[in-house]
């Protein structure tokens, strides 16, 4: 009894102060959260034979910081942070498909870092070999990112020797060729995707980029519709609109503004990334 | 017949013997030999990172502290009670005329001075290999050794945590191997629930999760001590300012829990018969 | 005020998974006076050790209860008269024998100087002042037992349990230990002890307990059980010839025979004339003793119940 009078002090001092220190860890820069890896050398010298399993926890530490930042608080992430978690990652272990996946899901399109992608992509594959989805990621990347046709071709002749459904690469390799399929090749590449994509927070990435891209590739119908008709190219996607073409103009799922470019492209003021359009963009 | 100075007498009498215990475990000398052993290959690593030699050394020598400081929390902690229960030299000494709970606090006081000592050497030794280092390698911000003293500081806090949980499980336990592999349990399960507690607010764990996980991750999220709070090695690495309320709050916060762990364990121990 | 008494203490164990109950010690009334020694006889398993756990409140009473000097044994003051030593005694084996009589009287409360002065004498008295400065861990099983001896008295306590001192101690020993034993008494120290030696109970003892089964069969003076008075003597002789045999038996003394000696009990009026009988046939007898009622034949009594 005596002693559980004791108790009570201590307790109410845990509650307040749980509370307290939670609301303000909370309220933390989120770098902060991410946490410092040592350079890949020395976390692998340190984890002795448990580097798969450090491997594993640093993915699942990147994926929960960027589900935590980008779903829940809309902000932009520490991409070169990121990046170099994930690349320690790699290192730790050259077989941690969850790595390149996730660096394939954010880094060449939310951070703009398609070379950094493709680096570990190609370090992955000289160890996975028998991953089909390593040479298809290089080949989308390659196409869609540097627009070096030759090397895209070259992945995805790769994937498809590896993988059995063959037949579906061959309408996509003919689209490496024609610049004007780029949209509906990158529809294609994220349609393959989503089905296989078990994290949530990766899915829903994915799903608006998918939103987004429909949109402008519907928009790039019209334009096309538009030209077969009049015999000239849209002065804005207002036009399209006006002319009966569109009922209205579609909204962009990154809470940008769909425009026309100078070379009578469809862009948008998000780049296909949160945060860019209203924040005036995130640089490393 | 009460007598006034029986308890400090008590306390200084365990103590006495905790550091007594302490240096002559031969297991406990040669944790702490190796850890020094590693702490003296931090130049070595250090030299792995390109531009910030500093950052690197002085997590490496936290990382080792902590690693060093956990195997010897858990091989003194379990000694503390649990021996004591194995090895039956609990009847002689709980048959002397002070009560369950001054036993355990004493036992504990000795584990803490012992802890602390283990701390400091470590702590003095990687400090001074950290200051040889920003001789050679000046950082291009000072390196904050008031960050990385509070930074040890609270690693011996989780230690004094880790110790008392052991001793808690002691209490109640038969053997020596369950409460050694729940706290080990505990230790790492403590570094993840603030992030497992992120995650469950995000987006992935907000629509697929059962309630019954959800629910299930608050409570161990209050259960569990936060030891993400205490680990301030972002902060000292990248010599990031800490506020005096988060400090404060930290502390506060550890001591709570930890006086919480003791007054269970006192409660939990009164009630043990030996049998 | 008695030393140590127990009201209908009772301790069911439980054991195993299944919470199987075992009843050690039932409805115990015992008393203890101040000043004498005590004798706690009984069987294996009969109980012994768990009354004396319940008195060090080591072990939690299931009903009754216990008084050290007039205080509840739940009560850690209860333990500051009091000197314990355990069945197969346990110490911090990193400790040597003088630290852990120093850690002992400390916490007793027991000056510097005291315990050094004690200390000295106890060891002395139990021949352990060489090994004193050694660890623990490097002791043999009756220094163990003998350094116990010497902690649980540092404090100079006035009640004293002990739960077989004697077991794994050499003769001398054995001697060394009953002497302290009987040393304490008469400085009025009282000592509770449990022990299966009961030579050693007849020497020493000023009262008994007989336990069997958790339940105390017997409690009183050891001079109520054996005495000095004896009414015949057994006499033994050793190969004596088939002649002086036969001359015994028309004497009209039962004898029995064994390989090479022959015994028989004299009544102790009839020992003159029997003495007479001998010198007439030439018979020398090889011992005469005076036949008592011993205490293991008391003890057994109860056994074979
Ligand atoms: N921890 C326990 N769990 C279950 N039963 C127990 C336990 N300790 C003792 N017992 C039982 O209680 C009874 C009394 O045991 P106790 O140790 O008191 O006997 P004892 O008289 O000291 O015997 P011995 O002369 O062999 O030392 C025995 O039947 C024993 O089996
Ligand atoms: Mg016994």
């Amino acid at each position: 009894m005596k002693r559980i009078v004791l108790l009570l002090p201590f307790l109410l001092l845990f509650f307040g102060t749980h509370a307290a220190l939670t609301s303000l860890r909370d309220s933390r820069p989120p770098e902060v959260r991410l946490g410092f890896f040592p350079p890949a050398p020395v976390v692998k010298a340190l984890s002795a034979d448990q580097y798969q399993f450090i491997s594993q926890l640093i993915t699942l530490k990147c994926l929960f910081y960027f589900g935590t930042l980008v779903d829940v608080r809309k902000q932009m992430p520490d991409w070169l942070r990121l990046q170099r978690a994930l690349y320690t990652a790699s290192r730790l272990d050259p077989y941690n498909m969850d790595a390149y996946y996730f660096a394939q899901a954010i880094l060449p399109w939310d951070a703009g870092k398609p070379q950094e992608a493709i680096d570990l992509l190609e370090y992955g594959f000289a160890h996975r070999t028998w991953d089909w989805y390593l040479p298809f990621f290089l080949s989308f990347d390659y196409a869609f990112f540097m627009k070096d046709y030759n090397k895209a071709g070259e992945f995805l002749t790769k994937a498809a020797e590896l993988n059995p459904r063959a037949a579906w690469f061959a309408t996509l390799a003919a689209r490496y060729y024609y610049e004007g399929g780029k949209t509906a090749l990158a529809l294609a590449y994220l349609r393959e995707l989503i089905p296989t994509t078990r994290s949530e927070a990766i899915k829903k990435q994915l799903l608006i980029r998918a939103e987004a891209l429909e949109r402008i590739f519907q928009l790039e119908e019209a334009i096309a519709d538009f030209s077969k008709r009049f015999h000239r190219a849209p002065k804005d996607l207002q036009e399209l609109v006006d002319v009966g073409i569109l009922d209205h103009l579609p909204e962009d799922p990154y809470g940008g503004t769909f425009y026309l470019d100078k070379q009578g492209k469809v862009r948008t003021t998000s780049k296909l990334a949160f945060g860019k359009g209203s924040r005036g963009g995130h640089k490393n | 017949m009460k007598d006034g100075a029986a308890v400090p007498r008590t306390l200084s009498a365990f103590i006495t013997v905790a550091i007594k215990g302490g240096i002559r475990d031969r297991v406990i000398s040669a944790i702490l030999v190796v850890g020094l052993l590693l702490l003296l290959t931090t130049p070595v690593v250090a030299v792995f990172s390109m531009r910030q030699v500093l950052a690197l050394a002085s997590s490496y020598s936290l990382s080792i502290i902590s690693l060093v400081g956990l195997l010897l929390t858990l091989s003194m902690a379990i000694s503390l009670v649990a021996r004591d229960l194995e090895q039956r030299s609990i009847y002689t000494v709980c048959s002397l005329p002070i009560s369950r709970s001054s036993y355990l606090l004493g036992k504990f006081l000795g584990f803490a001075i012992l802890i602390l000592l283990a701390v400091a050497i470590l702590g003095c030794f990687s400090a001074g290999a950290l200051a040889v280092l920003e001789r050679i390698y000046p950082p291009e911000r000072p390196f904050a050794w008031g960050g990385f003293f509070l930074g040890l500081w609270f690693q011996y806090w989780i230690f004094l945590i880790v110790g008392a949980i052991t001793v808690l499980f002691s209490t109640v336990a038969t053997s020596n191997f369950l409460p050694l592999a729940l706290s080990v349990g505990i230790y790492f399960g403590s570094y993840s629930t603030e992030a497992v507690r992120y995650y469950l607010q995000s987006g992935g764990g907000e629509d697929k999760l059962s309630p019954a996980v959800k629910i299930f991750g608050k409570l161990v999220y209050w259960i569990l001590p936060n030891f993400s709070a205490f680990d301030l090695k972002t902060e000292i690495v990248y010599g990031l300012a800490l506020s005096g309320k988060t400090v404060l709050l930290t502390q506060l916060y550890g001591f709570a829990y930890l006086g919480i762990v003791l007054v269970l364990a006192m409660i939990a121990f009164s009630r043990r018969e030996f049998l | 005020m008695e030393a140590i008494r127990t009201e209908n203490l009772s301790k069911i164990y439980r054991q195993g998974l299944r919470q199987q109950k075992v009843l050690a010690v039932n409805d115990l009334n015992l008393t203890v006076s101040e000043g004498e020694i005590f004798g706690f006889l009984g069987p294996n398993g009969a109980g012994k050790s768990t009354t004396i756990k319940i008195l060090c409140d080591l072990i939690r009473p299931t009903g009754g209860k216990a008084t050290i000097k007039g205080r509840d044994v739940r009560q850690p003051e209860a333990r500051r008269p009091m000197g314990y030593l355990p069945e197969n005694p346990s110490y911090y084996a990193f400790l040597s024998g003088w630290e852990l009589l120093e850690f002992h009287g400390t916490i007793h409360g027991v000056s510097k100087s005291q315990i050094r002065e004690r200390g000295m004498a106890l060891l002395e008295m139990l021949d352990m002042t060489e090994a004193a400065h050694r660890p623990l861990r490097t002791y043999s099983k009756g220094m163990i037992q003998r350094l116990g001896i010497a902690t649980s008295l540092i404090h100079d306590p006035l009640v004293i349990i002990f739960d077989e001192p004697m077991s794994g101690l050499d003769p001398v020993g054995r001697k060394l230990v009953k002497d302290l034993m009987l040393h304490l008494r008469a400085q009025g120290k009282t000592i509770f002890f449990s022990t299966h030696i009961l030579h050693d109970v007849e020497i020493i003892c000023d009262r008994i307990g007989i336990i069997t089964r958790g339940e105390l069969k017997f409690s009183g003076d050891l001079t109520d059980v054996i005495s000095d008075s004896f009414s015949s003597y057994e006499v033994v002789f050793r190969n004596p010839e088939p002649h002086q045999v036969q001359s015994l038996q028309q004497e009209k003394f039962s004898l029995r025979t064994y390989e090479d000696r022959v015994e028989l009990e004299v009544d102790k009026e009839k020992l003159s004339e029997f003495l007479e009988t001998c010198v007439k046939i030439g018979l020398e007898p090889y011992t005469i003793d005076p036949k008592r009622f011993e205490l293991e034949d008391f003890f057994m009594g109860f056994i074979s119940e």
